[in-house]
């Protein structure tokens, strides 16, 4: 069974890799060099990157800011319409997103979220945009609604009993 | 005079305390795998719309079990029936104390059990990424850590092992590659353990509500994946030994270069450093840079090592039956081995962990995460790399393993067709995941129907339904190997030991002329 796996390798075995063999590595290589690249240009070329407006605020501090907004521009009970240039605020609590959210097609807008509790997580729907409320720490994802309609929030991280009744909505008007 | 169990086709040698061991580590792993395997037979078809068995909190607990079983336990437990092989036997020598590896697996049993009786009280539905500032019972963070130092324990015996077997000069030249694989797992698991004991010392003060007050979610998400993540690439690394070793066991295959392999296997030590960046691509932390260096940069590179063992082992098996006169381009997938259950089961888990792979890569690719972190898409990429992947790995090197521990195969024609099964259930399921995460299916989840919203639900019935026929499916095959893999070690072992007056030294009749 000498030279199976199982075995000490037999003499010789460190000289090069063959050619034949070294050629999948450069393929891997440039493969992976291409897709590096695509995302690292995106950061300065692409419209679509990941949040980077945060700041650290306790719950209480964060739970007093939403009350604020929602005070303010609240249109309906638990329902705000954000005027454009306003900032708009999504607190996560176990188990709801509150507030819902009015925003108009085509502006651009703000969203500051984060927990009240335990980590939560987000998704809008259908888009497909999914990030981590995390208590403690707010963050801000700017984003231009392109298409009309109600939109709902789900929460993608595991949050105890009510987790799969945890919702909120996002309308885009005209 | 000791015992000592020869294997008479490769002529490796086994000293009685450590065939014991392994043996032991095998049986636990298996029942580990087994209650795992209900787990996810409830999962799936409570997650299937048309069925939705369990209730929230059964649907918890069991989401739970199935991922603690699965992922902290099943893989490690078992790969210490590699290790303990591959630093005994491959090294023709025997263990330096087997009473360390019984420390190690006592520790490890109860951490184990002091883990899974919490989340059976119903007291840890947390997941197995149980995020502070979830709160568990506090012995379930402590189960954690005695698993852990358990883990140490038996890296430090690993370590001791090949330094004795260097010194007596048992074996010549380099380290046998099987070994080399396992080295190189051994130390990832020494960085894992250095996360766990970050993430974990001080969730446990925390959970006893002493001393730490307030754990940042943060600091435990980075730690706790570090650790985490880290202990996914021991998975990988000891995957891909239980590759190699599977292609020997069917084919007799030899790596095509071991230069090319070992170069793959040191890789996973340098790529997998920053491997936790990857779970906080959305996170309210760390600037563009350090997510695109961290995640993006080295995680795709992360890719090549895999994909270098994923050519090379399939090359092996080639190379092998092209020698003994198998003609054409593709004569050699031809005569693969499909009525082996060990060759059927290798091919379906290189295969699905490409594709657990590939959906990895784009999982880390910092702008790509947006529209996938936490969405059905992170099951998928489990399902693929680990089930599919390291377990199917697991299960072609325990059928093909057993034999040369001198056990023999039971019900061998319905091992054949479990193999087909679970490969196949496997790739039912990834479709079904894939299929629910384009649409945007949330993940841990008892129901997506949510009644309590008047926003539209997007229809996600369909992909969800298929992926509870695959889970099913996949789960029934795990189920019916481990009753297989069970019977044949309940019914003993064939093997008489043979009795040596002095035993120095375990090298094979061959080696010893």
């Amino acid at each position: 069974m000498a030279g199976t796996v199982f075995d000490p390798p037999v003499a010789g075995w460190e000289h090069r890799v063959p050619s034949d063999k070294q050629f999948f590595l450069w393929v891997l290589l440039l493969q992976s060099i291409l897709m590096i690249g695509l995302s690292g240009a995106w950061i300065f070329a692409g419209p679509q990157n990941n949040p980077t407006k945060r700041f650290r605020a306790s719950p209480e501090e964060f739970a007093q800011r939403v009350n604020e907004f929602v005070e303010k521009y609240q249109v309906a009970p638990r329902t705000v319409r954000v005027p454009p240039g306003e900032d708009a605020y999504l607190l996560a609590r176990a188990w709801s997103f509150y507030p819902d959210l009015i925003l108009k097609k085509g502006q651009t807008y703000t969203i500051w979220y984060s927990s009240v509790d335990v980590t939560h997580n987000p998704i809008i729907a259908e888009q497909l945009l999914t990030f981590q409320a995390v208590p403690g720490h707010t963050q801000g994802v700017t984003l231009t609604p392109t298409t009309t309609g109600t939109y709902l929030i789900y929460c993608g991280e595991y949050c105890g009993i009510g987790h799969q009744a945890m919702t909120g909505k996002i309308i885009v008007e005209d | 005079m000791e015992a000592v169990y020869t294997d008479p086709e490769t002529g490796l040698r086994l000293d009685r305390p450590t065939w014991r061991l392994i043996v032991t580590f095998l049986g636990t792993a298996l029942l580990i795998l087994g209650g795992g395997a209900i787990a996810a037979l409830l999962i799936a078809v409570t997650r299937a719309p048309a069925i939705e068995l369990l209730w929230p909190s059964a649907y918890y607990m069991a989401l739970t079990f199935h991922g603690i079983l699965m992922l902290t336990m099943w893989p490690h437990v078992f790969e210490a029936t590699i290790w303990l092989w591959s630093c005994t036997a491959l090294l023709r020598t025997r263990l330096v104390s087997p009473a360390l590896a019984w420390l190690a697996y006592g520790l490890a049993l109860l951490g184990v059990l002091m883990i899974l009786g919490t989340v059976a009280s119903g007291r840890a539905s947390v997941m197995y990424t149980l995020y502070v500032p979830l709160r568990a019972d506090p012995l379930f963070y402590l189960g954690h850590i005695l698993y852990a130092v358990g883990l140490l324990v038996l890296m430090i015996l690993f370590g001791l092992n090949l330094l004795k077997a260097r010194s007596e000069g048992t074996y010549t030249g380099s380290l046998p590659l099987a070994t080399y694989g396992m080295a190189i797992c051994a130390i990832l698991t020494v960085v894992a353990i250095i996360g766990a004991v970050a993430a974990f010392v001080p969730a446990v003060f925390w959970a006893y509500r002493m001393v730490v007050s307030k754990v940042d979610p943060l600091y435990f998400k980075a730690t706790f994946w570090s650790m985490g993540h880290t202990l996914q690439y021991t998975n990988i690394t000891a995957m891909v030994v239980a590759w190699y070793a599977a292609a020997t066991f069917g084919t007799k295959a030899k790596p095509v270069s071991e230069k090319f392999s070992r170069w793959a296997f040191a890789l996973y030590c340098v790529t997998t450093l920053p491997v936790f960046m990857h779970h906080l691509l959305v996170d309210p932390t760390w600037s563009h840079a350090v997510k695109w260096v961290g995640a993006t940069f080295v995680g795709i590179l992360l890719g090549i090592p895999s994909a270098m063992h994923g050519i090379a082992v399939p090359a092996s098996v080639e190379k092998t039956l092209r020698d003994r006169g198998v003609k054409g381009l593709w004569g050699w997938l031809r005569h693969w081995g499909w009525d082996n259950p060990t060759m059927i089961l290798l091919a379906f888990s290189i295969f699905l962990f490409g594709i657990g792979g590939f959906d990895g890569t784009i999982a880390t690719t910092m702008q790509l995460n947006m529209t996938r972190h936490n969405t059905m898409w992170i099951p998928a990429h489990i399902h693929g790399a680990l089930a599919g992947g390291t377990t199917l790995g697991f299960m072609a090197f325990i059928y093909g393993f057993l034999p040369h521990l001198g056990f023999e195969m039971r019900w061998k024609r319905l091992a054949n067709f479990q193999a087909w099964l679970t490969g196949i259930g496997f790739i039912i399921l990834m479709a079904g995941l894939h299929w629910g995460a384009h649409l945007g299916v949330p993940r841990r989840m008892q129901s997506i129907r949510f009644p309590g919203t008047d926003a539209p639900v997007p229809n996600w019935l369909s992909s969800m339904n298929l992926m509870g026929v695959g889970g099913f499916l996949a789960a029934t095959g795990v189920l019916l190997f481990v009753g297989i893999a069970l019977w044949s070690l309940l019914s003993g072992s064939k093997r008489a030991p043979e009795m040596v007056a002095e035993l120095k030294d375990l090298r094979p009749a061959s080696e010893r002329a």
